[in-house]
């Protein structure tokens, strides 16, 4: 045993790996359902899972989607691309895993389940590096891993973020101690992942408080930070400005979705709401209300009923709050006040309508009419900030225990401050066992720790304090499966009912401009109806103002399939209309069984059809129309109307026709790869340095 | 001792209690409290709103829902009224609940306090506490309460209902298809018939006879034949039978299908010696009876309601 711990203590570096893949076993463990698919996942995950299955569905065949044929009858997909961030090297991890058979929901679980414990690998070295001690950096990693972050990834999207923000940060602090190319690249690859996302302002504000605060906590330290830094970047100049034409072509896809989300060619109903931005993204401040700390129920159960914890529910082991409660007499340092004061300024934001900080950045500040779900700042920066604090506080308790000659003294406090917990603990309601136990547990860790051999206690620890978070972790996501088992089957049951309650109106999030104009005026009935046949060939051709009378008969003429398409007045010429009176009453709403038309070839981005007419008509194709769709006739580009106020349309010369539609233009698919391209390339040389770092630092 | 305070804030401000010191501080200086206070509040609240589809249906007609959930309902009032405690509105819904999960005393305490607001009546509570008195028999109370309804101001009634919230989250119901004022009026129409019931049961006869004449003069009523009725058969108990028969007459001429009356004038052909005639009434009575019309006698139909 002896020889163990001390072989333990001599390699501990070689141990580091197992240090993280245990805890990380463990939690897959707490969420086994997920990745067995007997529980799905949840609420807006649900929609990004999606998107990143299209994607990269598409990417393995490539094709890049700029388009998607069917949400809500067609619309540009760059939203839901800046969305997902589309440039993200692992989501090749996706593709690999498909290639070789996995089946998609399984690889998106697996993507997910790596990217977390990216962040927490991430989250880990990051204490290490400010702690310097493994032992800290472990618990916090516990501490963290096994927090609702855990159960977050299920609920939310954030992890997409999440991952290069907080890699971001440990790139930071690494170069801040030795400017290497490493960190630096590191530092410009998590910053591009983040701006090629549309929510690119959390991290800008989270990197703002951060570095106004440490300019105000570590002035000295910082002015040396410059003055290394821009000396790293005097030396490296080619590098310097590689990463320069990297961080500049990152913001290109964002700059590209803002001046479209002013073009009105897509619109976001609910969440553009009361803003005064013209940008379809902005949101009103209200808006922004429903999506604050306060809003949300979040911190209903952190003390209380974790037997019905639910999905987004904040739950943190208590193990930090009782070291954060033992620690109150140990020494503060400038961490941990750097730390607080981080957490203060985020929560005086996300708290909104409670404070007037958020209205006053929200006035002054254009990002923030950009953030609706504000309480993320919990996720992505607060709740990290809180476990790092917490074990700082942590350090610094068992510095002075060791430090103190007076163990009894030590003794009595600890036991003093555990029942004090428990105390506090027995006023909730609905404590599971798994809590007791894990304050029963943190009272032996401080009692080996007061009364055993450093070493031991040491070793001791890792054990310990793991056993103290997963033991309540396990039994309160226990309770969750066991919530979702029975919330999953009753929602199955509900969809199912609601299905057949068609007279509801469509509620749209995101949808073509011109669609949601549409769904305003037209029933739902009468637009699935008419909007399920993809093709539809008229005689007639009438021009159309808008107002509300042309949308009652346009309502009468999709529900009766009359044979007359309307253009609209302003976008169309009198060579455009025609109206003949020999024609038939109804519209061919199935030209592919009359063998007019087949579909040659189609993917999110491209028609290819055949026609063949005896005389010229008028196809309307019901995917939505958007300006940037290009229409080509036997190889000629023809122009592609605005058909029945949403749809595309275009003239038809009788005979056999080749048509293709195509979105966008080649220079755009052109400029997506080669963004790929660039994120790839630039993640390996990343990852090459990362591999020939530890040699280097050695042989120096 | 300024040594000793000296020494105490060096020591606190160099260990991590200071964090707890500096978020209270933070605290009463940067956040608003009391709107954080209010909005906690009003999160609650929305999480709490239960579904009122079955709470609606079982006012119209208890038989037909089976199995309510009042436990949803009992624990939304009581959230608004821990917030809000003198809330008239919520007493009288809890009240309602109450009632109808077996707690009676509780329902009677909590319609007793929200029976009247500024000295005006408000007349669902009175309506209540005066149906519950009724079922159980206790006349006296019943007449008391049921008259107080009858003196409520209905127009202060149906203002604060339309203002309160929770009623407008009734009203948003699907389930909900009701005219307000004509609830209250049909509402009003059996305070009527129960106050002269309960005063009838006390032998108060000539009260009886002026409510009744009361009753028949308002337009907004309906049910007036039950009016009539009663007060007939006050006059049948002071033996003044030639008024009882005609008023029992008219009660018949207004509401054809209504037993009782035809009994009471069989009994006064009786007492005048018309056997045959007598005969023809009671076999009518008794024809009707066997209908089981739900909507006699008047009385017993009558549940507590709340809209």
């Amino acid at each position: 045993m002896k020889s163990f711990i001390d072989k333990f203590f001599t390699n501990t570096s070689r141990f580091e790996f197992l240090f993280l893949i245990i805890p990380f076993i463990l939690w897959v463990f707490c969420f086994r359902y997920f990745f067995t698919g007997h529980l799905w996942i949840e609420a807006d995950a649900i929609s990004y899972a999606n998107h990143i299955n299209f994607f990269t569905d598409n990417l393995s065949k490539g094709v890049y989607p700029l388009w998607d044929p069917a949400w809500f009858y067609g619309a540009p997909y760059d939203f839901f691309l800046r969305r997902i961030g589309d440039v993200n090297p692992f989501f090749f991890l996706i593709i690999l895993l498909k290639l070789v058979g996995v089946p998609s929901a399984t690889a998106y679980l697996i993507f997910l389940a790596v990217y977390y414990f990216l962040a927490g690998l991430a989250f880990y070295l990051i204490t290490r590096f400010l702690l310097v001690d493994r032992f800290y950096a472990f618990t916090a990693y516990v501490l963290f891993l096994f927090s609702s972050w855990g159960s977050e990834i299920f609920y939310n999207y954030i992890i997409i973020i999440f991952v290069p923000i907080i890699w971001f940060f440990y790139f930071l602090l690494s170069f801040s101690r030795s400017p290497q190319k490493v960190c630096f690249l590191g530092m410009c690859l998590c910053v591009g992942l983040v701006v090629t996302t549309y929510i690119p302002f959390f991290f800008l504000t989270i990197l703002a408080i951060f570095s106004f605060l440490y300019i105000l906590f570590y002035g000295k330290e910082c002015i040396d930070f410059f003055k290394r830094g821009f000396a790293f970047l005097r030396k490296n100049k080619i590098f310097t400005a590689f990463c320069v034409f990297f961080l500049l072509s990152s913001c290109i896809p964002g700059l590209i979705f803002y001046k479209e989300s002013k073009s009105g060619e897509f619109a976001l109903p609910n969440r553009h709401f009361g803003a005064d931005n013209s940008s379809a993204v902005a949101v009103g401040l209200e808006n922004v209300a429903s999506g604050d700390i306060i809003s949300h129920g979040f911190f209903d159960r952190i003390f209380d009923d974790h037997a019905h914890i639910d999905m987004g529910d904040i739950y943190l082991p208590y193990i930090f709050f009782l070291v954060l409660l033992a620690a109150t007499c140990a020494r503060v340092n400038k961490l941990i006040f750097f730390l607080l004061f981080n957490i203060l300024a985020l929560s005086l934001i996300t708290i909104t309508s409670a404070a007037g900080a958020h209205r006053f950045l929200y006035e002054h500040v254009i990002i923030f009419k950009f953030i609706r779900n504000i309480y993320y700042f919990f996720w992505l920066a607060m709740l990290p900030m809180g476990v790092l604090l917490s074990v700082a506080a942590f350090k610094s308790l068992l510095t002075a225990i060791n430090n103190s000659s007076k163990k009894i003294a030590w003794l009595v406090y600890i036991i003093f401050c555990h029942l004090i917990f428990a105390l506090f603990l027995s006023a909730h309601q609905g404590v599971l066992t798994g809590a007791w136990a894990a304050i029963f547990i943190s009272l032996v860790y401080f009692i080996i720790y007061i009364y055993c051999e450093n070493k031991i206690s040491f070793l001791a620890g890792f054990f310990i304090i793991l056993l103290a978070v997963f033991t309540q972790s396990a039994q309160v996501y226990k309770s969750l499966d066991n919530k979702l088992f029975q919330v999953q089957h009753n929602d199955t049951v509900y969809n199912n009912q609601h299905k057949d309650d068609v007279d509801e109106k469509i509620s749209l999030y995101y949808a073509s401009g011109w669609f949601s104009i549409l769904v305003n005026y037209i029933h739902t009935l009468v637009l699935e109806g008419y909007a399920n046949h993809r093709f539809i060939f008229y005689d007639n051709v009438l021009p159309y103002k808008d107002n509300s009378e042309f949308f009652k008969t346009l309502g009468t003429v999709m529900s009766s399939m009359t044979n007359m398409a309307f253009v609209p007045e302003t976008e169309s010429g009198p060579g455009d209309w025609k109206k003949s009176p020999y024609t038939a009453i109804q519209a061919d709403i199935d030209p592919v069984a009359s063998g007019k038309l087949s579909v040659v070839r189609s993917d999110a981005n491209t028609w290819v059809l055949k026609t063949h007419l005896s005389n010229s008509q008028f196809l309307v194709i019901n995917d939505n129309y958007n300006s940037a769709w290009h229409a080509f006739i036997n190889g000629h580009q023809v122009h592609l109307f605005r058909a029945n106020v949403s749809f595309k349309g275009l003239w038809v010369p009788s005979g056999e026709s080749d048509i293709v539609l195509r979105f966008s233009s080649p220079k755009r698919y052109l400029l997506q790869f080669a963004l790929i391209a660039l994120f790839a390339g630039t993640f390996l040389y990343l990852l090459m340095l990362i591999l020939s770092f530890p040699r280097k630092r050695e042989s120096s | 001792m300024y040594k000793l305070i000296t020494q105490i804030i060096q020591w606190l401000t160099s260990r991590v209690a200071v964090i707890y010191v500096i978020l209270f501080i933070f605290c009463i200086s940067f956040v608003d409290l009391k709107m954080l206070d209010m909005r906690i509040k009003v999160r609650h609240l929305n999480n709490a709103i239960p579904d009122f589809s079955a709470l609606i249906n079982f006012s119209r007609d208890p038989k037909e829902v089976n199995g309510l959930n009042w436990v949803s309902y009992k624990k939304y009032f009581e959230l608004i009224l821990s917030y809000i405690p003198n809330d008239l509105i919520i007493k009288h819904l809890l009240g309602y609940v109450d009632y109808y999960m077996g707690q009676e005393q509780e329902a009677i305490a909590l319609f007793k306090s929200s029976s009247s607001m500024n000295g005006q009546g408000f007349f669902w509570s009175n309506y209540n506490l005066g149906v519950l008195y009724y079922k159980k028999g206790m006349w006296s109370q019943a007449a008391e309460s049921l008259f107080k309804a009858v003196s409520s101001n209905t127009k202060l009634t149906v203002i604060l209902i339309q203002d309160a919230t929770v009623y407008k989250q009734i009203f948003n119901s699907p389930a909900f298809k009701y005219s307000l004022k004509d609830e209250l009026d049909d509402a009003q129409s059996n305070t009527y018939i129960l106050l002269l019931s309960s005063l009838f049961n006390l032998k108060q006869y000539e009260k009886v006879i002026l409510i009744s004449n009361i009753g028949i003069a308002n337009q907004s009523l309906t049910k007036k034949d039950a009016f009539y009725y009663y007060a007939g058969l006050s006059y049948l108990e002071i033996g003044q039978f030639e008024k009882a028969f005609l008023l029992l007459q008219k009660s018949i001429a207004i509401e054809k299908d209504n037993p009782d009356p035809y009994y009471y004038i069989a009994n006064i052909y009786e007492k005048a010696g018309q056997l045959q005639q007598s005969q023809e009434f009671l076999q009518v009575s008794y024809a009707l009876h066997q209908k089981h019309d739900p909507r006699f006698p008047y009385d017993a139909s009558v549940n507590l309601q709340f809209f």
